[in-house]
Formats: structure tokens, sequence, C-alpha cells
């Protein structure tokens, strides 16, 4: 039985609190949706469970297991069963997809998967997400377009057998065959692991492909509503004005800091280095 | 055919057909070694190099539609290399340095494309926790002469590298074409590198083309790697594993290549990165 507990989190990031006390138990066999306006709060839990070290949990308690996720690092959170498709995937160039999965997948077992099987596996996933037969040579999500990037993730998932998974927008890049195709996948594993999930997604219709048990709405750092599949019925008709108005909470508007990066040059004169300052 | 041998002083070896050499070349005192390929020879030459505190001279002469591949597997501490390779019409020149012994190294290079259509592919990968510093040179001359330079470098704590890539097309040796990468990943903050592409034209209508990075280990790719469950070293090691494959990009022998691959997984696997 894998459960996952989370009591009274808080987590800051750069000093500003973003989670403000969530609760939720997530217990396995469970599909839980977690929606919300973007920036307030739900990829930050998703990255908070994982361990980013970005985030700071600073009150709280998280269990997965009876174990103290809290005091594990990413990768023990990882081995202990926790998997996260992320929202955006980064490019590894020179890392292949072939030798990052099998260290990957190495990395939890006591004697290294045999090759061949490991092979198997590899191709089994791929052809389920419908995927190009190159994609074991090619570099870790380099070049690959937006809907490639999210597919990876669920052959990731399928390959590395979590016990929890969290799916932070994966469907987000994916036209309508891919959304039917990751849902498939998702639907396929989720039957013969049994393992929890927590689902962020803006769209009804991925949830009514995945059948969520459970439906949480986040709202400046709060679980502030629970329900079933008709609450994101609700919320893809009319939005989450409402909530906002019946719980008398304030949605956080997401704040996208805009970096300005400046590009340099091999042959800079010293009259342009004084305009360029 | 497979031949070893063990070089522990001047050397003179003549290829003069279809040959694979494994030789050892022992610098406990300072070395000559003169390889000559004879005209349409081919082969395979794997140069392990022991020895500490001495210098080695390597003069290679690759005559007209040679092929000739090196790999180095240079294990020697605070060795001196000095390198002088003529390559004549159609040669083929191939050759990988592998340092990943963190040793001190010093090197100059000189690889001469005299003759038409002669080409060089080089490409030199190093685990650095010491001091590397070298200077490889391809000097055109002949037309349509062509080369490829490539290094790669992983630069652990206290790490120093200092990597000069010159491409020279000289008069006369028009529609040759030189293009070097170099590739640096850092992993701590104590290391210092520095390369230094160059590209010396004297000649039109030619391709010459460089592409280099010095780049800190990113912290989300390391999150990224550590989220599917490799620990901070295995991440890294699999971070740097990529720099150092690029050893095999030269090679054609399946055979070859997967000895290399194996030879760097073991390296990867047993190295501290942090």
């Amino acid at each position: 039985m894998a459960k996952l507990i989370i009591e009274d989190l808080h987590v800051s990031v750069d000093d500003k609190e973003i989670l403000k006390g969530v609760d939720l138990t997530i217990d396995d066999d469970q599909i839980h949706a977690l929606m919300g306006p973007n920036g307030n709060g739900k990829s930050t839990l998703l990255a908070a469970i994982m361990g980013n070290p970005r985030y700071t949990v600073t009150k709280g308690k998280i269990t997965f297991n009876d174990q103290n996720l809290l005091a594990m690092s990413v990768d023990e959170r990882s081995k202990a069963g926790i998997f996260l498709g992320m929202q955006n995937p980064v490019e590894i160039p020179g890392v292949t997809n072939s030798d990052f999965l099998r260290a990957a997948i190495n990395a939890r077992l006591d004697k290294p998967q045999p090759l061949f099987g490991f092979i198997k596996d590899m191709e089994r996933a791929i052809s389920d997400l419908q995927m190009k037969s190159d994609l074991a040579h090619r570099f870790l999500n380099e070049g690959f377009s937006g809907g490639e990037k999210k597919r990876n993730e669920i052959i990731q998932l399928q390959l590395l057998k979590p016990s929890f998974a969290m799916l932070d927008e994966i469907d987000s890049g994916l036209d309508v065959d891919a959304l039917q195709i990751v849902a498939d996948a998702i639907k396929k594993q989720h039957e013969l692991t049994k393992m929890g999930l927590m689902i962020i997604s803006h769209y009804g219709r991925f949830y009514d492909l995945l059948k969520p048990t459970k439906t949480h709405v986040m709202i400046d750092g709060q679980i502030i509503l629970d329900g079933d599949e008709t609450l994101i019925e609700r919320i893809d008709k009319d939005g989450y004005d409402w909530i906002s108005e019946q719980f008398d909470v304030k949605i956080q508007k997401e704040n996208k800091v805009r970096m300005v990066y400046r590009l340099g040059t091999c042959a800079m004169s010293e009259k342009s280095k004084y305009h360029a300052n | 055919m497979l031949t070893n041998i063990i070089c522990n002083k001047d050397t003179v070896i003549n290829i003069n057909d279809k040959d694979e050499i494994e030789l050892l070349l022992k610098v406990d005192n300072d070395l000559k070694l003169v390889l000559n390929v004879k005209e349409n020879a081919h082969a395979i030459v794997q140069i392990r190099i022991t020895g500490k505190d001495h210098s080695l001279m390597i003069t290679s002469n690759i005559e007209k539609y040679a092929k000739l591949t090196i790999i180095y597997w240079n294990e020697a501490d605070n060795l001196r290399i000095n390198e002088e390779v003529e390559i004549y019409d159609h040669a083929d020149y191939r050759i990988a340095y592998g340092e990943l012994e963190l040793k001190k190294v010093e090197r100059e290079a000189h690889y001469h494309l005299l003759g038409y259509q002669a080409r060089i592919d080089l490409v030199s990968v190093a685990i650095i926790k010491d001091h590397i510093k070298a200077s490889l040179n391809a000097h055109h001359q002949g037309k349509e002469s062509f080369s490829h330079i490539q290094t790669y470098g992983v630069l652990l704590k206290d790490g120093e590298y200092d990597m000069v890539a010159n491409g020279h097309i000289k008069k006369k040796a028009t529609l040759s074409k030189s293009h070097q990468v170099s590739r640096v990943l850092t992993l701590t903050d104590k290391q210092k590198a520095k390369v230094t592409p160059l590209l010396l034209i004297d000649e039109n209508d030619v391709e010459a083309s460089h592409a280099m990075s010095i780049g800190q280990l990113d912290e989300n790719q390391l999150y990224y790697l550590q989220s599917r469950g490799l620990s901070k070293n295995e991440a890294l090691g699999l971070m740097s594993r990529g720099y150092l494959m690029a050893m095999t990009s030269i090679i054609d022998d399946e055979e070859l290549k997967l000895k290399i691959q194996t030879q760097i997984n073991k390296k990867v696997e047993n190295t501290c990165w942090m």
C-alpha cells in the first residue's frame, strides 16, 4: 500500500511563501485532480514533494509509506517510488535517452537489468507512446517538440514503474490524438501498478479520459475545495471566480519574471561597450 | 592481424598492409616513435602510454591513399608529447586521444595536410583534475584538404585546461575545409579552463568554422536526473559520459567502438565527480 500524507505544508521560494498550509492524503490506486489558476501553488506542491532544491519547506510534514519524505534526497524519493512528470522537461545534450533510462532503472535495482530486457521494455514503451524508433539514440529531450517531451516523460513513467506519480500539465503541447495516446498509456500503467496519481491539468478533456477519483482546487497556496468529477465540469464551464467569491480567497496573479539577457559579441569595440552599458 | 608491441626505447614501425597493432609505450626515459604508413595501407593502432616525467616525440608519415586510425590511452603522468604528422594525397588520418587518468599532460601537435584531399579527423577527450595543456595545429597545404578537430574536457576540482586548436589554411590550399568544436564542462567552482580556437586563412574559396562552449553544470539538469533516481555522482557521471563518448565518433569499426565505450563506462563508474 503506497500512501502519501501531506500535513500543514508551508513552502517558500526565495523567501516568498507560496504554500500556506496544505493537507492532503492520497492512497494507491487513487487518481487526484489538482486544479487552480496559474501561479497559486500547484506546481510548487509537486516540486516540494519531489524535493526540488529551489523550494524550501518551512513547516509541515510529508510522509510516504510511513517514511519521512522531507528527510530524503531527490534521488532517494525517486527510488522510494515517487515520480514527477515535469511541465518543462530539460534538455540534456550528450546524454542519450537509452543511457539515461538504463542508468535510472539500474539505480533502483540491486543487479543491473540485462540489456536485452531493457531494449524490449523500451521498444514497447516507445510503441505505446507512438514515438519514433530512434528515440533511444537521441539526446535526452534535445530538439524534441513540446509534445515529444511530454510523451517522453510518460515513457519514463512506464519504465520506472513508480508507486506514486505526479503529472504537471503533461497534456499541454499535445494535440487531440496525442492526448488520447498519453492518457491511454497512463491508464494502462495505472491499471498495471495501481499507482496513486496526482494530475495537474487545466482541461476537462484530459480528466475525462483519466477519470479522477477526487478533485482539489488550490488557490493562494491552500486547497480551498475538494470534490468529485462534477467539480471539474463546473470549473470547465464557469472558471474559478465563483470559488474565490464563495470562499473569500484572493486568486494570486501569475508573476512571470522576465529575465533580460545581454548577448555578447566576439568583437565588441570600446565604443559599443560604452553604449551597451 | 593483431600485433602486440611493447616499446621502452626509440622505435620505428612500418605499416605496409592491413594491420591492427596494440602498442604499449613505456616512457620511462625520453622516447621517439616513428610510424610510417605506406601507400594504400590501412591500419588501426592502439597506443597505451605509461611513465612519468619524460617526453615523447611521435613522427608519422601517412602516404598516399593510406588510412590510419590511432587511439591513444594516455596513462602517463607529467608527460610532454610532441607530434609531427605528414599526410599525403587522399590519405585519411583519424586520431583519438583519451586522457581519463587525471594526470598532467603537455602536448604540441602539428598535422601537415600536404596532399590533395588529405584529411584528419581528430578528437580529444579528457577528465582533468591536474593540468592539461595542448596545442593542436592543422596546417592545410594540399588542395581540398580537410581537418576536423574536436576537443572535449570535463574539469574536476582544481583542474586546469588550456587548449589551443588551430586550423591554418595556407596559400594554394583552395577548397580546403577546416572545422573545430571545443566543449568544456566544469563541475565545481575551482577550475580554470581556457580554450583558444584559431582559424588562419590565407586562401580564398575555403570553408572554416569553430564552435566553442565552456559550460558550468546546470542545476536544472542535475535535478531532472536526480528526480529519476540517479545520485548526484551518477548524474554528473552520466553528463560527463556524454562528453567522453565523443571519442568514438571517428571510429568506423564497431568492435573497437564497443571496446572504447566499455573502457569509458568503466572509468565513469569509478570516478568521483564531486
